[in-house]
């Protein structure tokens, strides 16, 4: 399946970014990776920072994915993070920088298996 | 006092660009040839003097202040023309002998070369910033210095013709509108406009110019290409659920029923689910808050008129 890209305003919050992932999985489409927009020069993405959502349509139509979440993570808490998500059951889909307010942070997403 | 400010402001560059190797010999300067003595008289007359001004401030007639207005600035264009036809022979005849370091070190040329811009203006701009630390012995240094020249003089020719239409235009003004002091001033303007700092500024601005357009150009790429998600209310995420949940339920006659009620261009391909929900998908595209909203409901009595069963 060929994913779609898409791009999320990378001045949201992490709330609003997850928000808007969620409203377009609600369409039928599951996250495959967020990352920062990295392909423009670095100046302009300091003045207007996007990320870029790649999604994949589920079938049959108008399947929905699971619950998603996103947690921005640090080096120093990153293992405990993502070993405390899997042990509740969730699987690590991505762990990429992603812009939260104009910043450049690690965000990883999480989906119930 | 202006005149002696700008009397200093022209020699230092003057002297700095012939340095000593015009003394007792005519000038030729392309067009302009002004003798050592004509530049002379011109010195003392219209930039030393204040008698012209003087005599502006004193004489009863607007036709008699217009003509000194008109020939103190035609005087001075003279002297910043023979200036100017002096830098520019030089730039071209004899860059080894030319200082470029006091006249372009006002400006961060560094900084200047860290913009990006045009791949040609950024290598050359940094190639004179570089010439200006070290030797400009290299023959690639020599090259970007040949360059250099090609770039900068028609910028500083461009800019002295822009500002000299100015003048010329504004000298039809009456002395009220445009009075001598702002004329003197505008001819230091033009004095500036001819020089390797300003065409150098100048480039630098074209070369921001063009980064903006490529920019611009590049959003415009980024979003035709791509599909933009803005966030949503949990209501709203709520709808879009209930319309997707029921599009598991409906028949495919139901699906390609609203694909055409809805008029609907999908390109998920044949299956008619598809299709509704990739179109869907199109129809919510760009829209947030309350319009969202208002779509989403729209769909939602599309799906009652066509029978859809709900959850």
């Amino acid at each position: 399946m060929t994913p779609f890209d898409t791009i999320i305003d990378g001045t949201y919050t992490l709330a609003e970014t997850s928000s808007a992932i969620r409203f377009k999985e609600a369409g039928g489409f599951q996250l495959t990776s967020l990352s920062a927009g990295m392909n423009r020069i670095t100046a302009q993405a300091a003045d207007s920072p996007m990320n870029y959502a790649s999604f994949i349509f589920l079938e049959p139509p108008g399947t929905q994915p699971k619950k998603l979440e996103l947690a921005e993570v640090k080096d120093s808490d990153a293992g405990k993070i993502i070993g405390d998500r899997i042990t509740a059951g969730w699987k690590l889909i991505s762990m990429n920088p992603v812009f939260v307010k104009g910043k450049e942070k690690m965000v990883a997403a999480f989906r119930k298996v | 006092m202006f005149a002696s400010r700008a009397c200093a402001l022209l020699l230092l560059f003057f002297i700095a660009v012939v340095q000593g190797g015009c003394s007792g010999r005519k000038q030729t300067f392309g067009k302009a040839v002004l003798s050592d003595g004509e530049i002379e008289r011109i010195r003392v007359e219209w930039i030393d003097s204040d008698t012209f001004q003087e005599e502006y401030r004193t004489v009863g007639s607007e036709g008699e202040r217009r003509e000194i207005r008109g020939t103190a600035v035609s005087q001075r264009m003279r002297f910043v023309d023979a200036h100017y036809a002096l830098l520019e022979d030089e730039l071209r005849r004899t860059r080894s002998t030319l200082d470029f370091t006091s006249d372009i070190t006002i400006i961060s040329l560094n900084a200047v070369g860290a913009l990006i811009g045009p791949a040609s203006t950024k290598a050359i701009l940094h190639a004179i910033s570089g010439g200006l630390v070290g030797a400009r012995a290299s023959a690639e240094k020599n090259f970007f210095f040949d360059q250099s020249t090609q770039v900068i003089i028609p910028k500083m020719q461009a800019l002295r013709a822009a500002k000299r239409a100015q003048i010329e235009m504004q000298l039809d003004l009456n002395t009220t509108t445009y009075p001598l002091a702002k004329a003197l001033g505008d001819v230091d303007q033009y004095f500036r406009a001819g020089s390797v700092t300003m065409a150098l500024i100048a480039l630098t601005n074209d070369a921001g110019a063009a980064v903006k357009q490529s920019e611009a150009e590049v959003d415009e790429i980024i979003q035709s290409r791509y599909d933009r998600v803005y966030a949503a209310s949990e209501t709203q995420i709520d709808l879009r659920s209930a319309l997707t949940n029921r599009v598991l339920l409906m028949s495919d006659a139901q699906a390609w029923s609203l694909v055409s009620m809805l008029e609907l261009a999908s390109t998920l391909g044949g299956d008619p689910k598809r299709n509704l929900l990739g179109g869907v998908n199109d129809l919510l595209q760009g829209k947030e808050g309350a319009a969202l909203e208002a779509e989403l409901e729209r769909i939602g009595r599309a799906f009652d008129v066509a029978g859809v069963p709900s959850e």
